[in-house]
Order: C-alpha cells, then sequence, then structure tokens
C-alpha cells in the first residue's frame, strides 16, 4: 500500500464535500465539523489512537505515532487530517502516516476556501448555458 | 502500464462496429478483432454525469450519490450542480493500491480532486485552473490552448464551424495525452473524447440521411477519433489490458418533451408566478416534479420545505404518476416507453437520495426537465438523443472477457477490467 499525501482546503460546514466513503477524519483542531452521521473518526483513548464512530479531536502527541501499526481499520482506506491555520502537527502527522505506509490527505480549514466556491454564481450560470446547450436545463 | 481505459462518450455499440466493418475506423477495426465488443446498459436514467460516474467507481447512483447533472440540495429548493466533489464513492484511480494514473477528460471529475498522478477534469469543467492535478501542469496546457470543453454555441454559425471547433479541442486534448503519457511510468491511462458526443447530439440527422450535405463530416470526425485511437494502440503492448467504453447509446431525437410541463398540464405541478421560474418557486399543491432527463421526485414533506405529500400518500400518488405517464401522448406519439421506481433501481449509501420514479423515453423522444412551463414541445437544435441500451464495452483478451455478465451495465465496467477493486468495494460494503 503506498502513502499518498496530497492536501486540500475546505471548511468546517462543507468538509463533506472533500469525504469519501471509506475515509477516517483525524481532526487536529477544535473545530466542530459538518459530517455525516456515522462518519469514523480517530480518537485516543488509553493514550493510544482508536477508531471510533462519534465525532472525535486530537491534540497530537508524538508517542501517538507507536500506536499507528496497531490501529485496526478493516474498512478505511484513507486517513483525511484536518488541521488549520492554529494547527501546527500535521506534518508530523502526516509523516507518522507516511512512515506506516498509511493512505492519508492533509486537509486544512479555512473560514473561506477557494475549492468549496467553485461554483459561485457566475459558474453555476456557466454550468447552466453548457446544460442548456446540451438540452439538460 | 496494466491498464489502457479508452472512453468514447455516447458511442452505441452497433455504431462503433458499423464504422469499423465500413472502414471508416479501420483502427478499431484491428482492434475489435482482438477482443470482445458487448452492448451495455447506460445509469438509469442515461445521463452522462451518472453513467462515468458508474463506470469509475463501480456503483450506480444509489452508491455514488450522482443522479444527473443536476440536484437539489437537500431539505432545500437550491438547484445544484454535481460535480467531483458530489461524487462519493472513490474513483479506480483514488484507491490506495491505484498506483500513478493518468487520467484525462473525464466527466464529472471536476474539480480535480487531489490523486496519486495527474488528471485533468472533462465535462463540466469551466476554468482550466481548477481542472488540473497537479497545478504545476497547468502551464504547459496553457500554453498549448488546451481547451476544457468545445464551444458548443458554435452550432448556431453552422454545422462545418462546429465541427472545426470539435476537431480543435480533440486536437488538443490527444496532444496532451501524448505529452503526458511519457513523463512516467504509468499504471492507468484513461481518456475519453467527448466530442463524439456533442456530434451526435447535433449532427444524427445527417448520419442516418445518405443525402444530408453533412454525412461525411460526421464520418470524417469518427475516421479522425479512429486516427488517433490508432496512435493509442501503437504505443500499447501486448501485456496491457486495453477496454473501451461508452456511456450511453444514441438514437435520432424527434422531440423533447418538458415533463414539468406535462405535470403541470395533469395536475401535479403549479409553479408560483416568476419571470424565472426556479424550484422555489413550486405550489404547496405540487405533488411531483421532473429534473433533468426524466427524474421525478414527489414533493414529499419533509424532504422538500413547503412539501405536502406523506408517506400514506406515496404510493398511491406513485401508482397514478406511473400510470399518467405510461398513457400520456404529445401531438399523438406517446412520451414513455416504461417507468421504473427509485427505490428498486439504485442501491447504496445515497439511495435515499434517488428519484422516486424514473421515466425511460419512448423512441424518437427526449425528455427535459426544465421548469419553464411555456412549451411542452421544446425547440431545440439537438436531433440526437441518449439511448440506455446499447452503450458499449469492448476488453481485450479472453481472461477480462469471461467477466463479463450477461446482462452488463456500466456499473460492471470495473468488475471486468479491476476484479480487484470490486472485491475491495463488497467487503467494505
Amino acid at each position: 500500500m503506498s502513502a499518498i499525501t496530497s492536501e486540500c482546503c475546505s471548511t468546517a460546514a462543507s468538509i463533506t464535500e472533500v469525504l469519501l466513503g471509506g475515509d477516517a477524519v483525524l481532526n487536529l483542531t477544535p473545530q466542530t465539523l459538518n459530517v455525516v452521521h456515522g462518519t469514523p473518526f480517530i480518537g485516543v483513548a488509553d493514550g493510544r489512537l482508536w477508531l471510533s464512530a462519534k465525532p472525535a479531536a486530537i491534540d497530537w502527541q508524538p508517542h501517538f505515532a507507536d500506536s499507528i501499526r496497531q490501529l485496526t481499520m478493516p474498512d478505511i482506506s484513507r486517513i483525511v487530517i484536518i488541521t488549520d491555520a492554529a494547527t501546527g502537527d500535521a506534518s508530523s502527522v502526516s509523516r507518522a502516516f507516511a512512515a506506516s505506509g498509511i493512505p492519508h490527505m492533509i486537509c486544512v480549514l479555512r473560514d473561506v476556501c477557494d475549492a468549496d466556491a467553485f461554483m459561485d454564481e457566475a459558474d453555476a450560470e456557466a454550468v447552466a448555458e453548457r446544460l442548456r446547450q446540451l438540452g439538460y436545463l | 502500464m496494466e491498464l489502457f481505459l479508452l472512453g468514447i462518450d455516447g458511442l452505441p455499440r452497433w455504431m462503433w462496429q458499423q464504422l469499423a466493418d465500413s472502414d471508416v475506423m479501420p483502427h478499431s477495426a484491428q482492434l475489435l478483432r482482438t477482443g470482445t465488443l458487448v452492448p451495455m446498459k447506460s445509469a438509469l436514467p442515461e445521463v452522462s454525469s451518472a453513467a462515468w460516474a458508474s463506470i469509475v467507481t463501480g456503483c450506480n447512483s444509489g452508491g455514488h450519490n450522482v443522479f444527473g447533472f443536476t440536484d437539489l440540495m437537500d431539505g432545500s429548493y437550491t438547484l445544484g450542480f454535481t460535480s467531483s466533489r458530489t461524487l462519493r464513492a472513490k474513483p479506480f484511480w483514488a484507491e490506495a493500491s491505484a498506483g500513478p494514473s493518468l487520467i484525462m477528460n473525464v466527466p464529472q471529475t471536476y474539480p480535480a480532486q487531489p490523486m496519486n498522478g495527474m488528471l485533468v477534469s472533462g465535462f463540466v469543467a469551466l476554468d482550466l485552473k481548477r481542472a488540473v492535478h497537479p497545478p504545476e501542469q497547468l502551464g504547459w496546457l496553457e500554453s498549448i490552448g488546451y481547451a476544457v470543453d468545445a464551444d458548443m454555441s458554435l452550432v448556431e454559425h453552422g454545422k462545418a464551424r462546429f465541427v472545426q471547433e470539435l476537431r480543435r479541442v480533440m486536437d488538443a486534448r490527444c496532444q496532451a495525452l501524448h505529452h503526458h503519457w511519457d513523463r512516467e511510468p504509468w499504471k492507468s491511462v484513461m481518456f475519453v473524447f467527448t466530442g463524439t458526443d456533442r456530434l451526435n447530439h447535433y449532427l444524427w440527422e445527417d448520419f442516418e440521411d445518405r443525402s444530408s450535405p453533412f454525412r461525411q463530416m460526421f464520418l470524417n470526425y469518427y475516421h479522425e477519433v479512429d486516427r488517433q485511437i490508432g496512435r493509442m494502440l501503437e504505443r500499447l503492448d501486448d501485456r496491457v489490458l486495453i477496454a473501451a467504453v461508452s456511456d450511453h447509446g444514441f438514437a435520432r431525437q424527434l422531440r423533447s418533451v418538458n415533463l414539468n410541463c406535462l405535470l403541470a398540464e395533469a395536475g401535479f405541478l403549479r409553479l408560483k408566478h416568476s419571470p424565472r421560474p426556479s424550484f422555489a418557486d413550486l405550489g404547496p399543491e405540487t405533488t411531483a416534479f421532473a429534473m433533468d432527463p426524466g427524474r421525478i421526485y414527489l414533493h414529499r414533506q419533509g424532504r422538500y420545505p413547503g412539501g405536502r405529500v406523506t408517506a400514506e400518500e406515496s404510493e398511491e400518488l406513485l401508482q397514478r404518476l406511473t400510470s399518467f405517464m405510461l398513457n400520456a401522448t404529445v401531438d399523438g406519439q406517446p412520451v414513455a416507453e416504461s417507468v421504473h421506481r427509485g427505490r428498486d433501481a439504485y442501491s447504496g449509501p445515497f439511495a435515499h437520495r434517488a428519484p422516486d420514479l424514473i421515466v425511460m423515453p419512448a423512441e424518437g423522444t427526449a425528455l427535459s426537465g426544465r421548469l419553464n412551463l411555456t412549451q411542452l414541445l421544446e425547440t431545440t437544435l439537438i436531433n440526437g438523443r441518449h439511448t440506455y441500451e446499447e452503450s458499449t464495452f469492448f476488453v481485450r483478451g479472453p481472461e477480462a472477457a469471461a467477466r463479463i455478465p450477461s446482462d452488463m451495465k456500466v456499473e460492471n465496467v470495473l468488475d471486468v477490467i479491476l476484479p480487484a477493486k470490486t472485491a475491495q468495494l463488497r467487503r467494505a460494503a
């Protein structure tokens, strides 16, 4: 399994647009994420990482890296590491997952994210026009 | 390279065989002799966004969340456009085991999402800057005049000008494919011709009419597509699994029926007066409305802010709507060939977002979900329409062909060409 590290940005409100089936969220921020019910999170219990069915946030500690290999994640194919401007741990977390060969992505939360706003009013009108030309609208 | 997946948007299986047999597509003829070509069923409804999403994820719309080009945001009347961000199942290139992939012009991949390799988004890409991953490849694409789409408005300046534009866009896309093909040892390459769909929409009447002055132009375009296919095949050795797909079939369009207009005439839909109608203008007495191309939604209580149809009322209403659609005629011609229940057609975590009914059009008819209720029969330059039956599936060699199911559908493509990916999906389910 190759560890793919890539980065995107989103907002706490629209994070569901980033998450795909098979993703687990590792939230390094104190922000509440607008996820759908049942989204798996990585939390901490007894000083170790574990997979939780409930939202969790992590104050990352270096020794957590030791428990990555013990994480049981049968249906998870990617970890989405959520960070923001006030959180500086994302790169060390990313290195820890990379060292374990676990595919992951860093998603930086912003107040406003260009990628989320890709379909602004002008874009929507442009798409609508293209769909009209093909008879959809 | 292990996999080369070629997409030819809107190319019917029978037409590919016919053009190959008649020397319009000689490279295709050579390719088709090395494998198995079968008809494939499209998505329900037969719309490109849903069909390509099924092809690249191995799920039907209930699994990937793309039911059409448009959707209403949950709990609202806000019209949204489906995109890579609404596609909720992983395309095969995003799987951990996929390896580096080169993915070019696949519809429903805009804006470009991070992935292992390179991706240039296809329809409905708007801005090349947001259509390219990784972004450092943008400059070269701009330098060759790569366009995210052809300017379809040019059809109003004549068919010759339109076809010239389709050629220009195809040439740049193929140039980009070969340039990036050389850059890295890709594990998978997927490339989609989409000009074929546009050509079929606007020049299908010319293809069918042997006396049309534009017929040769239509065939010449396919000949050029075939020449490009030949260039690609030259680069593929015997170890590469080659597959080719189209997202739907094509047939003659004689009329376009506005389903919302039909529903309004029958009393199922009422719009508040508005100079520019939107779904927010649905009156509370509305019990059903349509979205592109044949999706019918009950105006359900709890699902829409002004919805009044209760769960208890829904079954009787669905039966009435089904009967109405199956018996409806416009100018003496039937509107629908069949009507499917959404709950039977889809499976997966997003099946609850499905339309309640899917209306499949009668022969010669296209269905639209416009909210403009002034024209039951719409005026359009389009004379070719999608079909559910007879999209294309081809795979080289006997081993993969043995996995083709008897009732091949777009969501089965990965079962055949990447069986390990679908086994993984099933385990996750």
